[in-house]
């Protein structure tokens, strides 16, 4: 059952909608954003009676979504002013930089031969198909631009690119949209950066086809104000021996949800997901993964790790699929929390749905706090308190940031993080 | 190597031995619910007027609840109204002896292996037997009585101490708790009621067999087991049913109340008809379980091995109220054919340094689905709390399902909760070792499945331990050494 | 009497034994050594009727019985004992329970009545003995949390137990310390008889320090490429294997 009163009144959305349409740019599909749209409208926004959002009200987002399409007609401001890590991680990464500012592709970046923009009409209809997901049906009703980025065929690494989305200004709601195409043998590199504003509300798509045999390298940060709220779906599919490694590292903001949905659809393709969230106090962060194997010796690894303060809550779920037929499939997840202080909250649900005997899965999960011994030992090396528990923060939080093959942009989320943590007192308890 | 199939399939495809079905007269109410049928069970148990406002405010709510869909199962649709909710056998009411109890119904008991009559003097087991709807004899009152413990039926409890369960009745899983738990509340018939008075310790393991027999009933019994202070039980469950080619529903609720330094143990060997190879027949087997250490360092149990129904829908759960308090809970869980369960416990810790340990081991055979479902719970309140779970499915066959669903939610920031879970099949490696140690390939599944099942079947009581492992068909191991 | 002839074995498609030939005599002691690769596994797999290994050619029979033909349990009762290089652990199953059940199925199988628990434990208490290891490994799950050395240990003991009459023991001595090696050793040295053969497979002349083989064979490429008295390890030991692939070519 869905909770109705989230949702705005159909009649207000098909108004707002209506509205859109006639800012669109030439040749937009308004048909499929229509079917989206209705497809919306016949569920709503899911309630927490929904199982995937038993953990997560949207009442909040609801309620921006609600004034903001009145408003969704004015032009977009000068672009808010990008949260302290932005500059730091625009800094570090090497390559060419793509700004989706409220979904609107920014017109400029050069890039490297091999890869290719194509038009954003052709993101909708999605490769998903409507109805899947309510927020990815949202998105498609009032995307009307966006990021299609193509990679040609065997085409070799080309360092790695910047994709940052961002805010028009703080206030406004975006429907950023993203397909990424990697034909078959291609390798892709992205830093997939997400800021928002003190009062932002965003909710992002993020499509992956990487067909047969190619590479993905994809870094997901979330950087939000206090206050902004961003949704987000990733969502991939990976064609024979096409492998992929994610990872995601969410800062936390007023509402952060992500999902990483992973189609392992082709035989032999593998994905390495990992996830670092960061709850500060004030702070609600929600991950749910969903690994879907269905190709005979497909592979999963997954290790997500959250460190949550006194006020903050962290959402974990972790769902490892194998389908009937995905005879030699090996799947790991591996999911520790850390508790700084009192009220801090993790709710944590690593699920396994097995549907053939020729398998070799586990999960396991823990939450605890840092080790009382360590910080012992520390201390007695003369280490002081806050400072020892900086350190092993830092330990637990390494092994993750380490995967982003960045180390001026793992440095600056290190200091972020514990900067985060400091504010809140959670390296005093 | 593939394990090979037709041993599997001997393995947990034994024939079902308890589906015969016992000609007795009975008095059967007419299938429906409503509240007059109510009322009838209420005066055939010469009920207090307060147990009956209690099962009508039960039935009034159940009325506007629906039926939960959250559990990864299918069935077509329960016709509540389809159903005979009061089944008894015919005899001048209630028997003073065993020698005023049917020789048919003693039979069906000794054909279970219950030992009711002198058997049961020399097992040193007080049993209460519960066919269909009532309670039929309980053993062993006698010897009960001089150390204090009440075991008697539910109807006897309800008239005979009125004030005990007025007390706890509906204390730890209230009338609303649950649709299940509702109907239950609305029209149980009967179970088993056990009280140890303080400082006691029960000097016998006490014992229920639940049989459903008549055609086109369902079983809603109700046990209410209450350890005072200082206490300590040790209480064993078993359910058989008769083969038919119609879904019977059982409907249960069992409530355990331990109070301060106070210990229960509370022990299943579900055996309910599990339906035919292509899933026609068997019983519906949804049951709220729910155990509250009340007070400080009280401890609650709970082992069950789960090898029938054609559908099982089961959380024996501990609310960790009292500080120290300790909660278990270990499962073996076996589904073949067309069987589906969806099993697992609720750890709720509220008290301080409350401990609680989760063993589950499932089985899947066939075109079994099966679920393990958990949630831990740690409430702000919670300081030093500690779970540990572990959760191993073992799938014999490419057409089963295994699936986990653990919940944490942990709101202490001292607490630490553990889980961890493996699926997997009968690795290779281990079936070839036994074989090459001169174990036929059948035998060899049988020593690995018992093997994986260990750490559950230790924690069950010699007797039961026997009817678990048999159940897997495996001989008892540690026989030797 | 072992007798194999022109045995070819593949594995996935690939060929791993090309024709060979052995004969092991009850009471003997054959030492079959090689480099990694040359298919020294893969001979004790196939003969004691491990899955996944495919018959191309030949045959091989233990007094005079067609051993590829039967099921693992069945060559386990003609006495074969496959000591595993890697023995593999079965949680919650202990010890004793799994050679009890062993140790039965071959006597009932021979029209023996089953040992009693009595007799069992006298038995499986005096081979622990002999094998130096403590009692509480008995009632251990079978291989759980063993250490390696424990795990060789515990291959020998069940040899000892069972009494095969061909003991095929698979690189044994790998992963043991000088300790166990001399435990593992003595151990066999005290099983050897006249009715029992021993084929030791192993990659190092070690082990035949301590356990003087009748005859010793190099294996590579696929075939018996030496046969030799116990001297042929000492010279292995001196020269490597390369030195004897060009002869062999």
């Amino acid at each position: 059952m869905t909770d109705t009163a989230l949702t705005p009144g159909a009649a207000q959305m098909r108004a707002a909608h209506a509205r859109l349409r006639e800012r669109l740019p030439a040749g937009w599909p308004t048909d499929a954003s229509g079917v989206a749209l209705e497809s919306f409208l016949t569920r709503g926004l899911p309630g927490t009676d929904i199982e995937e959002w038993r953990y997560t009200s949207l009442a909040a987002f609801a309620g921006r979504l609600a004034s903001a399409l009145e408003a969704s007609a004015e032009a977009a401001a000068q672009p808010a002013a990008d949260p302290p890590l932005a500059a730091a991680l625009r800094a570090a990464v090497p390559g060419p930089v793509l700004c989706l500012t409220d979904g609107q592709l920014e017109p400029g970046a050069d890039l490297p031969a091999g890869l290719q923009i194509r038009p954003a009409a052709r993101l909708l209809p999605g490769l998903a198909p409507v109805g899947i997901s309510a927020l990815a049906d949202l998105n498609a009703a009032f995307a009307r631009d966006g990021l299609n980025l193509a990679v040609a065929a065997n085409a070799g690494p080309q360092g790695v690119l910047l994709i940052h989305e961002r805010a028009a200004s703080a206030t406004t709601v975006g429907q950023p949209r993203v397909r990424l195409s990697l034909a078959g043998g291609s390798h892709l590199s992205v830093v997939l950066l997400a800021t928002g504003g003190s009062a932002t509300t965003s909710n992002a798509v993020v499509e992956v086809d990487a067909e047969a045999g190619s590479v993905l390298h994809l870094v997901q940060l979330h950087e939000g104000a206090a206050g902004a709220q961003r949704i987000a779906r990733t969502e991939l599919r990976l064609g024979a021996g096409a492998s992929a490694r994610v990872t995601s590292v969410d800062l936390g903001s007023s509402l952060s949800r992500q999902d990483v949905v992973v189609h392992l659809a082709g035989d032999d393709a593998s994905v390495d997901v990992a996830g670092l969230c960061a709850g500060p106090s004030g702070t609600h962060v929600d991950h749910h993964l969903d690994l879907q194997h269905a190709g005979r010796h497909t592979a999963s690894r997954t290790l997500y790790r959250s460190v949550v303060d006194s006020g903050g809550r962290v959402v974990f779920n972790g769902r490892i699929v194998v389908g009937v037929g995905a005879a030699g499939s090996d799947a790991a997840l591996t999911n520790r929390n850390l508790l700084l202080g009192p009220g801090a909250e993790i709710d944590t649900k690593p699920e396994l749905e097995i549907h053939t005997d020729d398998v070799r899965c586990s999960h396991g999960a823990t939450t605890g706090q840092l080790d009382p011994a360590a910080l012992f030992y520390l201390r007695s090396r003369g280490v002081p308190a806050a400072e020892a528990r900086r350190l092993l923060i830092g330990a637990f939080a390494d092994e993750l940031l380490a995967r982003i093959g960045l180390p001026t942009a793992e440095a600056a989320l290190r200091n972020r993080i514990h900067a985060l943590l400091e504010a809140a007192g959670g390296l005093a308890q | 190597m593939s394990a090979p199939q037709t041993d599997i399939e001997q393995l947990v495809g034994q024939r079902y031995r308890h589906g015969f079905v016992t000609e007795i007269e009975s008095d059967t109410v007419p299938p429906g619910l409503s509240e007059d049928v109510i009322r009838f069970i209420s005066a055939k148990k010469g009920e207090p007027e307060w147990l009956l406002e209690w099962r009508l405010k039960a039935y009034r709510h159940w009325l506007t609840m629906r039926e939960p869909n959250w559990a990864k199962l299918g069935y077509p649709p329960i016709d509540y109204q389809g159903i005979s909710y009061y089944s008894a056998p015919k005899q001048p009411s209630g028997p003073k002896s065993l020698d005023e109890v049917d020789p048919k119904l003693l039979e069906t008991y000794a054909k279970l292996g219950i030992p009711l009559h002198e058997r049961a003097r020399l097992a040193g087991v007080a049993v209460d037997a519960v066919f269909d709807s009532v309670s039929v004899t309980t053993t062993f009152k006698d010897k009960l009585a001089e150390a204090g413990v009440i075991f008697c039926s539910f109807a006897e409890a309800a008239r005979e101490h009125p004030e005990l369960v007025r007390k706890y009745l509906g204390s730890v899983v209230p009338a609303r708790d649950n649709f299940f738990a509702a109907l239950n509340s609305a029209v149980f018939t009967d179970g088993s009621f056990v009280y140890i008075p303080e400082g006691v310790r029960c000097p016998m393991e006490l014992s229920t067999y639940f049989r459903i027999n008549q055609a086109k009933t369902g079983q809603f019994e109700r046990t209410l087991i209450i350890a005072e202070a200082g206490s300590h039980v040790s209480y064993l469950e078993g359910c058989t049913a008769p083969q038919r080619d119609e879904n019977q529903l059982h409907a249960a609720v069992v409530e355990l109340v331990a109070l301060r330094n106070a210990e229960i143990k509370y022990s299943t060997v579900q055996n309910w008809y599990p339906g035919d190879e292509e899933g026609r027949g068997g019983i519906y087997n949804f049951v709220t379980k729910r155990g509250d250490c009340r007070e400080a360092n009280a401890k609650i149990s709970w082992t069950q091995v789960e090898a029938g129904s054609a559908i099982t829908w089961k959380y024996p759960s501990c609310i960790l109220r009292g500080d120290n308090s300790v909660g278990e809970f270990y499962s073996v869980a076996v589904t073949n054919n067309r069987q589906q369960a969806d099993t697992g416990t609720k750890m709720i810790h509220i008290g301080r340094n409350t401990k609680s340990t989760i063993v589950s081991k499932g089985i899947s055979a066939g075109r079994a689905q099966q679920a393990y479902r958990g949630l831990v719970k740690v409430f702000p309140t919670a300081e030093n709390a500690r779970n540990y779970t572990q959760c191993d499915s073992l799938l014999l066959g490419a057409t089963c399902g295994a699936h986990t669903f653990p919940y944490m939610e942990v709101k202490n920031p001292s607490a630490i909760v553990e889980h961890e879970a493996t699926t997997s099949r009968i690795s290779d490696d281990q079936l070839f070792y036994c074989r090459q140690r001169g174990l036929k390939a059948e035998d060899a599944v049988n020593l690995i499945v018992n093997g994986f099942c260990k750490q559950v079947f230790r924690e069950l009581p010699m007797e039961f331990a026997v009817e678990a492992q048999n159940l897997l068909n495996v001989s008892l191991e540690g026989a030797v050494g | 009497m072992l007798e194999i002839r022109d045995l070819r074995v593949s594995v996935a498609g690939k060929e791993i034994l090309k024709g060979l030939s052995l004969t092991v005599r009850p009471g003997e002691v054959h030492a079959i050594m090689g480099p990694n690769g040359s298919g020294k596994s893969t001979l004790s797999h196939v003969l004691a009727g491990r899955d996944g290994y495919e018959v191309t050619g030949g045959t091989a029979t233990w007094h005079g019985r067609d051993l590829l033909a039967l099921p693992p349990e069945e060559r386990a009762w003609a006495g074969v004992f496959l000591g595993f290089q890697y023995p593999v652990e079965i949680p919650g199953v202990s010890n004793v329970y799994l050679l009890r059940a062993a140790l039965n199925a071959k006597r009932r199988h021979a029209g023996l009545p089953e040992i009693d628990a009595i007799g069992f434990l006298k038995l499986v208490r005096e081979k622990a003995k002999l094998m130096q290891m403590d009692e509480s490994f008995l009632n251990r799950g079978v291989n759980e949390g063993f250490s390696g050395g424990e795990k060789k240990r515990n291959e020998i003991f069940q040899l000892a137990v069972l009494e095969p009459t061909l003991a095929l023991l698979d690189e044994t001595d790998s992963g043991l310390d000088i300790d166990a090696l001399k435990v593992v050793a003595s151990g066999v040295n005290s099983l050897r008889s006249p009715e029992r053969a021993f084929v030791l497979v192993t990659h190092y002349q070690r082990l035949l320090g301590y356990i003087e083989p009748d005859f010793v064979h190099v294996l590579a490429g696929g075939r018996i490429v030496r046969t030799g008295d116990k001297s042929l390890a000492t010279e292995l030991e001196a020269s490597g294997y390369d030195a004897l692939r060009a002869p062999a070519a």
